[in-house]
């Protein structure tokens, strides 16, 4: 029987199995890729000054784009209840 | 970190991978362009943010100009805002004659029978000047000020922080301030009316002023060479005048028909805090990057909210990228947030027993999202041109509009010479 209630003849059922064993492949290929990236994150190294090229990007800086980052807290400020939590500033508004 | 301690840092890691590693000092060539050395960064900008069904609509144009020295920087900035459009006022829709409502920011109303919206047109300019001093090898200093200016709103801001880097440059622990002075008003009276009177009968007090206090504690840690993360926790204080002005809260019976408005009344002070956790990760073997953050909220008027916040840099070439972005939202209802007053048996409204009630629908339980691009472009090691279209949607559990929705594009173009 096939795991799929559409995969009623031979053809089908062996075209739903081949998809499925895509999806749990792919599936597997995800989650291994997840657990990499969580590695690379959370692998605490000391890093040399040398070893600090990516790190010096644009970027690679937590706050990136200065500009946008006030225009987006003015947008936010004024459409939502909650803000702050990033910097320090002034520069209030009515905002209607 | 400080942008200026940030350039400092990327200089500094330049010269040194540029001295033992000449790949990372290409890599880090590719993103920045080289143009540390650069004295004069000119950055502009305009956005366009226009809400759906002719609501409120705002042209932004934003220049800032940065002056590098050896150990100081100096940034200057102006905004100018136009705003137009048809606000929500709070109050209930209705075709039958409501009391008088004078509109926001000096407008005149659309309609006469439904003072659910308000049309209004404004003018907001902002000054603003930032000085960042490097103390010592390990101490920078930065202060500043904010001057903001409208037809019914006055805003003077200093600010001033330290940030100390850790001797191995791995860590920079920031501390900073900033103290906030408002005057609120209504353009036509140059007052502010009286907290839930009715709008029938103006009461008009005199201008609202509100103190803010802002306090923030961070840390940035670099974890790996391809990882950085930030932790900050910020408490804000203020004091003074904080409804609006402009808003009404409708008294209805249990079909919608409205008995009177009142005009909002908030709280006279306002407690916040939150907790802000910023994640920025370089994918191996790649120059793409990832930025994740997520913002926990919380103040005393009974909002707390979450905020996720996903960007990833996708480099095209060694001169253009995209970034695909996502922002998730999700907040509560302020305590004395409603949708409309109720009204008794015999039709009188029923009041508040502490005074306060509001019908802001930003004051509402509500999520946005958020989803945009944005492309960007190196023409020349010293100029940029990014481009960004963003779409904003939210939704309300109660507002009389449960549903809001933004298209905004912003242009910006930097240049250092």
């Amino acid at each position: 029987m096939s795991v799929f209630p559409s995969c009623q003849n031979r053809f089908t059922a062996v075209r739903c199995q081949t998809l499925l064993c895509r999806a749990i492949s792919a599936a597997c290929l995800l989650g291994l890729s997840a657990c990499s990236l969580t590695q690379d994150i959370v692998q605490v190294s000391e890093v040399k000054p040398w070893q600090r090229g990516a790190l010096a990007r644009d970027d690679m800086q937590v706050i990136n784009d200065a500009m946008e980052q006030a225009i987006d807290d003015h947008v936010y400020f004024s459409r939502e209840g909650s803000t702050g939590g990033v910097v320090v500033q002034g520069g209030g508004c009515g905002c209607n | 970190m400080s942008p200026f301690r940030q350039k400092l840092s990327a200089a500094s890691c330049a010269l040194l991978a540029l001295a033992v590693n000449p790949a990372e000092a290409a890599q880090r060539d590719v993103a920045s362009g080289g143009n540390e050395t650069a004295d004069w960064e000119v950055d502009t900008s305009y956005l366009s943010y226009r809400e759906a069904d002719q609501r409120v609509s705002v042209g932004k144009a934003v220049a800032t100009l940065v002056r590098e020295a050896e150990e100081r920087s100096i940034t200057v900035s102006a905004v100018h805002d136009t705003m137009s459009g048809a606000s929500p006022t709070g109050a209930l829709q209705s075709d039958s004659p409501a009391s008088t409502v004078t509109t926001v920011s000096g407008g005149n109303s659309s309609n006469s029978l439904d003072y659910s919206t308000s049309e209004f047109s404004d003018t907001r300019r902002q000054l603003g000047l930032g000085i960042e001093q490097a103390l010592s090898p390990d101490y920078t200093l930065s202060y500043g000020g904010v001057v903001s200016d409208e037809s019914d709103y006055e805003s003077l801001g200093v600010n001033i922080s330290l940030a100390r880097e850790s001797a191995n440059r791995l860590s920079t622990i920031t501390g900073g301030i900033g103290w906030i002075d408002d005057s609120i008003y209504r353009s036509d009276t140059g007052g502010t009316p009286e907290p839930l009177g009715n709008v029938q009968q103006p009461r008009p007090f005199s201008k609202g002023e509100r103190k803010t206090l802002d306090a923030l504690l961070g840390l940035s840690r670099v974890l790996n060479r391809l990882t950085v993360v930030q932790l900050n926790l910020s408490l804000s204080a203020s004091d003074g005048y904080h409804s609006d002005p402009y808003k009404i809260i409708s008294a209805a019976d249990a079909n919608e028909r409205i008995i009177a408005n009142f005009h909002d009344s908030r709280p006279d002070s306002r407690l916040r805090g939150s907790v802000f956790g910023k994640l920025v990760h370089q994918l191996r073997d790649s120059l793409h990057s990832v930025h994740l953050s997520y913002r926990l909220y919380q103040d005393d008027w009974g909002i707390s909210s979450h905020t996720a916040d996903l960007r990833y840099r996708h480099r095209l070439n060694r001169q253009q990228y995209l970034e695909p972005h996502l922002r998730l939202y999700r907040q509560s209802a302020a305590d004395f947030y409603q949708r409309s007053l109720s009204v008794d048996a015999g039709s009188n409204p029923v009041m508040p027993g502490d005074s306060l009630a509001s019908a802001d629908y930003r004051l509402d339980a509500l999520s946005s999202t958020t989803v945009g691009l944005k492309y960007g472009i190196r023409f020349t090691p010293d100029a940029e041109l990014r481009l960004r279209a963003e779409y904003l949607d939210q939704r309300f559990s109660t507002a009389i509009f449960d549903r809001n929705s933004a298209l905004i594009l912003q242009a910006s173009f930097s240049l250092s010479f």
